[in-house]
């Protein structure tokens, strides 16, 4: 009995590794598919085309995958905008990139770096984008557009919500009080059982349940 | 003997690994399709509402949003891609446990072994079926609707079967559970009563544990369903959380609690199917029709012999199958599109057939024992497969891939810095652009749906909409959205702080159900207007006429074709959103834009040779109509005529169709042309009651009163003979009103010109 519940375990966790290499190999693929078409689309000057599919091969993110390149090389390209004075395009570039990154978010945020490196660069540009409209393209007054920049970039900086802790605490004890209940039913009415052997099982569904309210007051 | 009968369980257990593995490979073949990022409808909702632990639309699915926040866990792809994989997981899981599920019913006869090949023939078929596909591939709760369905018929299947009535209790509390994924299980409760109160263990076996009676088994499994169902204190709990980017129906208090998870919006749509019984006979037809896409008819002998099988077995069982069958027929239809809504009757219709198989196989193995019967079911699957899965695969949005984000993201990130968006179309896309992407903090989104259920709506505050300027009372604090002239407030706020404004909305109220009408504040548009035509006219003039051409130039690029299926798939969207903006154009007046955008977007997507657009079909439909309507607010009857036939030669059934060119004629004075085309409508979609009151009408006032109410009268014998009681006593209402006093003849009066339902 207990070799065919050991059988059973290591179908199930060959079969989740093989899930998951096999998601790890569709993501990647499909990241170097997309990472080639940007690149194509960057040597014949398409740069709305080569966004996109940037931001498209960030959205097969992998750590260490193709991704990691196509972030690289879309900040590479948003750098080149800018160098060549073509700043609302760095602004778009830099956009995309920031959106894939943060779309791609798990338990971590991939390439934070990245991220610290360009809020600052685009909360620069819409500053002096508002500041060039209200001016109507004139001089812009220099403090001014520093404390507007300060003010994009603290907007910019805040970032959707990355503590998982409390959701990840809500998701388990929402798993423990469920399991804790079928665990209740199966001993109690399977036979007739002394209320002993329910203590455990109750226990563990009453503290999955606290915990689970209280997670999601906090998450 | 005993070695026979070890080998016999050995290729058992072999089988249910086949089995495992099977749907894994299913599971990995949905993953393949999943949509790679937002999708569209609910996917965007659904999305964020997992990601945050949000709450959604109703009844706010807590049991998936908890379940699918796993995978968004998962460092591969991206949030979207993530929680679309969910769906494929449930719908992997649902062809594994439907597996188990038919060798379990099918073991209820004990005196022969169950043929697991036989019996699991139809389920690559199942697996890869248009609508269990199309659900396991989309963000939405359907795949996971399936396995819990599938779980409740197995916990009852094991009580049958002679094990512990824990089995029972188990599926009391994974109906709870359910109840939390989508609240529409709850419909099903008669089956579970019925297999509950008149459904017993296999008298031939005595099972583990006590044995309750009815009253005590109903009390036990309201205890348990009640602990699943206490799920649903997610939407309490989170409601009362600051910042959820959509904390939909806002259910903070015990009264907007059970207004959300009742969906008390929609009750009445809810419960038309069930009230319009005597449509019975139209829905079971609608039923089959759908069925067909799925369900290889000459099959039906076996499906009549696995309900056959059931019914000797246990018949509870078989009458449990069909009442859900029913119940789908009898409540979805009627709101409900039809591939997601009847996909717990094609699981019904799959496990009849199953059984139907697993008998074909004892019948075989009885008359030539070996593997011969197997090879014969092998192939059977694989030609069951080869009919029903690959042809009949519809279009589905994974084929446009990331076109609902970028449908929004050229216009979105391009907007000047905090610009303010009210928005409408496609419910969350744009929502989800920002919690998800965060595409611009800058920029203030509010989504019109929120606008709608303003009473059901967290107050808007500042950390919500950080660089929005937000009325606030003499107290300081931020009003309501229910404060009189809210939104003209907040509107003026912002427009005379020099923000731009953007909108997309739908002049048309399809968006509102019946119960919520528009907000007074609604008037606030008339405030924007003034703009336009005052101090800032030329900024917004000159802002929208933009907006129109970078459109076009959309159109142009997509046409190119540079992108395939972008260019085959958006056009038709596209249209859908520029078609309430080009309404609001024409509603002012300006038809002469509107109409330049329509002949545009015809011009890019038409065959140069047969005229056709080729874009998917509704869209195209509906881009004419909208077209002919233009030219008919223009009184450009001549020019309509033409621009009707068209319409009708896209599709000659719609009935409508030759309607709206009967106006037209009408119009023109072309009595004749006019009263043959209402003729032709009529006769091509003669169930239409408002056709039928028109042309009634119409005979009234050009040919005479006795040829109306001749007209009339054999419509509603006709009406009644079709069952259609409501529409045949809505004609007769009618004719009567015709036959009065004209001053009496409110309805008459009201009904005399042709023209337009709307």
């Amino acid at each position: 009995m207990r070799e065919n519940l050991k059988t059973k375990i290591a179908v199930f966790l060959f079969s989740v590794l093989a899930f998951l290499v096999f998601m790890g190999i569709l993501t990647e693929r499909r990241a170097r598919s997309e990472l080639e078409l940007a690149r194509a689309a960057v040597a014949l000057g398409q740069f709305d085309s080569a966004d996109r599919h940037y931001f498209q091969a960030l959205n097969w993110y992998a750590p260490l995958g193709s991704s990691q390149k196509a972030a690289e090389e879309l900040l590479a390209l948003a750098n080149n905008h800018l160098k060549e004075g073509r700043k609302p395009l760095a602004l778009l570039s830099l956009l995309r990139l920031r959106s894939a990154l943060i779309a791609a978010r798990s338990f971590y945020l991939p390439r934070k770096d990245l991220l610290e490196k360009i809020n600052p660069v685009i909360a620069q540009l819409l500053a002096e984008n508002k500041l060039g409209h209200q001016a109507n393209e004139q001089v812009l007054d220099g403090q001014a557009l520093d404390a507007q920049a300060k003010a994009y970039l603290r907007l910019y900086t805040d970032l959707p919500p990355m503590d998982q802790k409390w959701p990840f605490l809500a998701v388990a004890g929402f798993l423990v009080w469920i399991g804790g209940a079928f665990e209740v039913i199966k001993i109690y009415f399977r036979s007739q059982v002394k209320f002993n052997s329910l203590v455990l099982p109750l226990v563990v569904f009453i503290c999955g349940y606290c915990l689970w309210l209280i997670s999601l007051t906090k998450a | 003997m005993s070695t026979q009968i070890r080998t016999d369980a050995a290729v058992q257990k072999s089988y249910y690994y086949l089995l495992f593995f099977f749907s894994l490979a299913v599971t990995m073949f949905y993953v393949a399709c999943v949509t790679p990022s937002l999708g569209f409808r609910d996917g965007p909702e659904l999305v964020v509402t997992a990601t945050y632990l949000d709450i959604a639309h109703p009844a706010g699915f807590p049991t998936y949003n908890l379940l699918a926040k796993i995978l968004t866990w998962l460092p591969l792809g991206s949030l979207g891609f993530r929680v679309s994989v969910f769906s494929a997981l449930a719908g992997g899981a649902t062809i594994f446990f439907l597996g188990l599920l038919l060798a379990k019913i099918h073991n209820l006869k004990k005196d022969s072994p169950p043929s697991l090949p036989w019996l699991w023939t139809a389920l690559p078929a199942m697996a890869l079926a248009s609508p269990i596909w199309a659900a396991s591939i989309e963000v939405e709760v359907y795949s996971l609707n399936l396995l819990f369905i599938v779980g409740l018929l197995y916990c009852a299947a094991s009580w049958f079967e002679g094990r512990s009535i824990a089995w029972l209790y188990a599926g009391g509390l994974l109906y709870g559970l359910s109840c939390g994924n989508h609240a529409a299980l709850a419909l099903y409760l008669p089956v579970l009563l019925l297999l509950t109160l008149l459904g017993a263990p296999r008298k031939a076996v005595i099972p583990k544990g006590p044995i309750h009676g009815a009253a005590t088994r109903i009390g036990f499994l309201a205890i348990v369903f009640l602990v699943g169902l206490s799920v649903y204190i997610f939407l309490f709990i989170r409601a009362n959380i600051d910042y959820l980017p959509i904390n939909f129906g806002y259910p903070n208090s015990l009264e907007r609690f059970f207004y959300h998870v009742s969906d008390a919006k929609d009750s009445d749509v809810h419960a038309s199917g069930l009230l319009a019984f005597n449509k019975l006979f139209f829905y079971l037809k609608f039923h089959f029709q759908n069925l067909t896409s799925v369900f290889f008819w000459p099959a039906l002998p076996l499906v009549i012999w696995g309900l056959v099988f059931l019914w000797r077995y246990y018949q509870i069982l078989s009458v449990a199958l069909v009442t859900l069958i029913l119940i789908n027929m009898g409540f979805f239809f009627y709101w409900i599109d039809g591939v997601s809504a009847f996909l717990p009757s094609v699981l019904a219709w799959f496990i009849l057939l199953s059984l139907g198989l697993g008998e074909l196989g004892r019948f075989l193995r009885h008359l030539q024992p070996g593997r011969a019967g197997i090879a014969i079911a092998a192939l059977l699957a694989v030609f069951l497969t080869l009919i029903l899965a690959p042809a009949r695969y519809q279009e589905r949005e994974t084929e446009a891939g990331f076109l609902a984000t970028e449908m929004f993201w050229p216009d979105f990130v391009n907007l000047p810095p905090e610009s303010v968006v009210l928005q409408s179309n496609n419910w969350f896309s744009a929502a989800a652009i920002q919690a998800i992407y965060s595409a611009r903090p800058d920029v203030t989104l509010i989504n019109w749906p929120w606008l709608y259920q303003a009473r059901n709506t967290p107050p808007p505050n500042n950390q919500r909409f950080p660089l929005a300027l937000l009325p606030k009372n003499s107290d300081g604090q931020f009003t309501s959205y229910l404060e009189p002239n809210y939104y003209s407030a907040f509107l003026n706020l912002n427009l005379d702080s020099g923000r731009k404004i953007y909108i997309q909305f739908s002049e048309d109220a399809s968006l509102l159900s019946p119960y919520i009408k528009p907000d007074p504040n609604f008037m606030f548009l008339g405030r924007l207007l003034a703009d336009n035509s005052a101090a800032q006219e030329a900024a917004h003039a000159g802002e929208f006429g933009l907006y129109l051409s970078r459109l076009m130039d959309y159109f142009d690029r997509l046409a190119e074709g540079t992108d395939p299926p972008l260019a085959r798939k958006a056009p038709a969207y596209l249209f859908y959103i520029v078609r309430p903006i080009l309404g609001f154009i024409a509603e002012q007046g300006d038809y002469a834009s509107a109409e330049k955008v329509m002949r545009h977007f015809k011009a890019r997507f038409s065959d140069p040779v047969s005229g056709r657009l080729l874009i998917p079909y509704d869209a195209g439909i509906n881009a004419q109509a909208f077209f002919c309507e233009l030219l008919v607010q223009q009184k450009r009857y001549h020019e309509a005529t033409a621009e009707f036939e068209t319409l009708i030669a896209l599709d000659p059934s719609i009935g409508y169709s030759y309607y709206l060119l009967g106006s037209n004629y009408d119009k023109l004075g072309n009595i004749e042309a006019a009263m043959a085309n209402l003729y032709r409508a009529s006769e091509v979609d003669p169930l239409d009651v408002e056709i039928a009151l028109r042309l009634g009408s119409y005979l009234a006032k050009n040919r005479s009163q006795k040829a109306a109410v001749d007209f009339l009268d054999e419509k509603a014998a006709y009406f009644f003979r079709q069952g259609l009681s409501n529409s045949g006593q809505a004609v007769i209402k009618f004719r009567d009103n015709l036959i009065m006093p004209p001053d009496n003849s409110d309805l008459s009066n009201e009904n005399s010109s042709l023209g337009p339902s709307q």
